[in-house]
């Protein structure tokens, strides 16, 4: 969990930060030959992403699907006492530590607090390069401390 | 390795030489953990054909115990029930995941869906990449079930409850059933993984002026197909966890309160229907995955050598996305006698009906693009055509399958096994095999030999006729599948004569399947040289050189102007015009 929040905000700066805002590096399929001219630019290869990822998503619902519904199932399901001859439900519920809950307060916080700190630092990045040019700021409003929040609590 | 390194062989003859782009270099590279789609389906092309032979072998061993059961079998020695049961799992297994869902889609599809919608490649290379490899593992996997102790699985394609969850329950229950279950996750994840390529390149890479309703009928089956898988193998996947954790971890979702040889198992309160839920719900939609990559196919062949637009485009495309729709919705009709309510049994039976009038709208559009067309009987469209016949023998003993009252007679006898082995099973491989002429000429550069394709066609389309006509008789007689002898039953040994015939036909038709194995390898480096454009057909695959370059198109990006099945336009100077040539009169398509 730590070094998951940790190098994933690491990560974003540097590549915005890089050579004049420029597209990320390159990594996964593009280097089967097909760099240079054929290469598709940085919007494609974001949009495809985003839909790659937006597809790939589904398996992993259908996946937590069925599992909940097997569960659910298996929940309701009567076996036979071979004592008593009867029909008596044997799910015994797990009691579930409080500290479970905390956990996952803890990561849903610090993974919407990753996306503000990824927006926030992509802003920072825009508004550097925009400022020599135009000669307005664009003033990063709000400094709220989203990377630094991250970490403590990926800590 | 086999696969692989076959694969590496066959592809030589696909990249001499004109890639606009450099190519990759290196042996390795370029055949082995290849990024290019085409490499990559030929891969699969070839782990298919390695699975098909492995699986037609364990057929013949069965065929063979069938008639004879006291015969000692080459590699198997005496075939005890249990062997016969590791037989057939391991049939049904290879055959069902590693040549239906593997060649159709994972060969051709990856081979063709890029080029004919006018993409340079898949839109993820390296997970196209993994998704092979990761399939060549499961087969691994899978083939290693044979030998460690206590040999492959007993229980069916199905693995159903609680004979595949209880490591005691028999041979071959032990670890064999383990690497099954790991084989068929492993396939699952590389199968999702093929699914998401195939829709986010259908979805974001087609070329310029290819709107949907201007893709080959062939796109439209592999992205549906893709879908349907995506949304399968997810329940199939975490079935085959739960199972394994049924088997390792001591839960009971799947078993319950019970002995095994008067030994309780320490399990109880699970039940086997929650499996067969969990599998049908993935398992009714695979056999549409395996069928619908040879229905877009063989949509196109009518067109293509009946010279004639195919009848109804939009019709066959929302023909699809309703059988693939509906096909998430009758899985229950594998368990009406599984004790369900009648009342759900009735709505199973209706969906599964249902099913019929999308099937039956594809049926008569076939029928109606060969009608007064000028019939070139190629191979391929032979093959095109005996896919057509097979569809409707093997479909029509869908709906009596499908009422419930004929099912709980019909259930477990040879009936079901005539149905899926005809549309299922020969339907399909119909496709491949027409896939496979047609395609030939563009993987690998030379034609196939025709008269050997034609004397291979006839042969196989009698032998199938021959093999599976009968077994609906002795379906209907109460012959029981999955049994392997049944000499001491009294009114299944009277339907011995039935089982022998069906063995000698098997025999002779799985010999003629090594004409086409021979075909295949002696066309390759002995056919004749094909043209780039042999079949005068009018979809991308056929604007591009022979064998394609390794960005497709060689620099250029197609731009689109027709749809696919323009042929025998009025006024146009050949009977095809090419989706590429300028725009045809004031034609609606
Ligand atoms: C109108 C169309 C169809 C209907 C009404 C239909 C109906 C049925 C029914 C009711 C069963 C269960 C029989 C039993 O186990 O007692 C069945 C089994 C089966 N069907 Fe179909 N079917 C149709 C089309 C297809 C197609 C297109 C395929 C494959 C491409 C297919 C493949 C199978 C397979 C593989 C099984 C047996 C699985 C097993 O038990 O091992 N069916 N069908
Ligand atoms: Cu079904």
């Amino acid at each position: 969990m730590t070094s998951f929040s940790t190098t994933a905000t690491l990560d974003e700066p540097a590549v915005s930060r890089g050579k004049q805002g420029g597209p990320p590096p390159i990594f996964g399929g593009g280097d089967d030959g097909r760099s240079g001219p054929g290469l598709p630019d940085y919007p494609t290869r974001l949009r495809r992403a985003r839909l790659g990822l937006l597809v790939a998503l589904t398996p992993v619902l259908m996946l937590f699907v069925s599992f909940t519904s097997a569960y659910v199932v298996r929940q309701g399901l009567p076996t036979l006492d071979p004592r008593t001859n009867q029909l008596v439900r044997d799910w015994i519920p797990v009691k579930l530590p409080a500290l479970l809950l905390v956990n996952t307060l803890v990561l849903l916080v610090s993974s919407i607090g990753m996306e503000l700190a990824r927006r926030q630092s992509k802003l920072a990045a825009v508004a550097a390069t925009a400022r020599p040019a135009g000669g307005v700021s664009v003033c990063a409003k709000g400094k709220t401390p989203w990377l630094a929040m991250t970490v403590a609590l990926g800590l | 390795m086999a696969g692989g390194t076959r694969g590496g062989e066959a592809i030589t003859m696909v990249s001499h030489d004109a890639h606009a782009h450099a190519a990759p270099q290196g042996f390795i590279r370029k055949y082995i953990f290849s990024l290019d789609h085409k490499v990559i389906g030929i891969q699969y092309f070839f782990l298919a054909l390695v699975a098909v032979l492995t699986g037609m072998f364990l057929s013949l061993l069965m065929r063979i115990h069938l008639v004879w059961p006291n015969a000692h079998l080459p590699i198997f020695g005496d075939i005890k029930p249990e062997t016969y049961l590791s037989l057939l799992t391991m049939h049904g297994t290879i055959m069902v995941f590693f040549v239906l869902t593997t060649a159709p889609q994972g060969g051709f599809g990856n081979y063709f869906l890029p080029i004919q919608i006018g993409a340079p490649d898949m839109a993820f290379p390296v997970l196209n990449m993994l998704s092979f490899w990761t399939t060549f593992l499961g087969f691994l996997v899978l083939v290693a079930a044979f030998f460690v102790t206590g040999g492959a699985p007993l229980h069916g394609w199905t693995g159903y409850a609680p004979l595949s969850a209880l490591p005691s329950a028999g041979p071959g229950e032990g670890l064999g059933a383990d690497l099954w279950i790991i084989s068929i996750a492993i396939f699952c994840i590389g199968a999702l993984m093929g699914a998401l390529n195939f829709i986010t390149t259908t979805l974001d890479m087609r070329a310029k002026g290819m709107t949907l309703m201007r893709m080959p009928l062939t796109c439209w089956a592999w992205f549906i197909t893709a879908i349907l898988g995506l949304l399968a193998f997810g329940v199939l996947l975490s079935a085959g966890i739960l199972l394994l954790m049924d088997r390792q971890l001591g839960t009971s979702f799947f078993v319950p309160l019970g002995t095994v040889n008067g030994v309780l198992t320490g399990h109880k309160g699970g039940s086997p229907l929650l499996w067969q839920h969990l599998f049908w719900f993935f398992g009714h939609p695979e056999v549409y995955i395996a069928i619908l990559p040879a229905m877009g196919l063989c949509s196109q062949l009518l067109s293509v050598f009946s010279r004639k637009p195919i009848f109804g485009y939009k019709a066959m495309v929302y023909a699809i996305m309703a059988i693939g729709f509906l096909g998430f919705m009758v899985w229950g009709h594998h368990m009406f006698m599984s004790g369900m309510s009648p009342y759900s049994a009735f709505a199973f039976s209706i969906m599964t009906m249902g099913i019929g009038v999308p099937s039956a709208i594809k049926t008569f559009n076939w029928l109606g693009t060969l009608w007064r067309g000028k019939i070139r009987f190629s191979s391929p469209m032979l093959f095109a055509i005996g896919f057509v016949s097979l569809f409707v023998v093997g479909g029509i003993s869908g709906p009596f399958l499908a009422q419930p009252v004929l099912d709980i007679y019909l259930h477990e006898t040879y009936f079901v096994i005539a149905h899926f082995h005809l549309i299922m099973g020969v339907a399909s491989i119909f496709g491949i095999f027409a896939a496979t002429y047609y395609w030939f000429p563009k993987m690998f550069g030379r034609m196939m030999n025709e008269t050997w394709a034609k004397a291979h066609f006839w042969l196989t389309f009698v032998g199938a006729y021959a093999i599976f006509m009968p077994m609906h008789y002795y379906g209907m007689a109460a012959g029981l599948r999955r049994y392997s002898q049944g000499t001491e039953v009294a009114w299944i040994n009277a339907l011995a004569p039935i089982q022998k015939f069906i063995s000698i036909a098997a025999f002779i038709t799985i010999a003629s399947q090594f004409i086409f194995v021979i075909n295949l390898f002696w066309s390759m480096k002995k056919g004749e040289k094909a043209a780039d454009n042999p079949w005068e057909a009018t979809t991308l695959e056929w604007i591009t050189a022979t064998p394609p370059p390794h960005d497709n198109f060689g620099g250029v990006t197609p731009v689109v102007h027709n749809g696919p099945y323009e042929y025998s336009v009025p006024g146009a100077p050949r009977d095809f015009v090419m989706q590429t040539d300028a725009e045809v009169g004031a034609k609606k398509h």
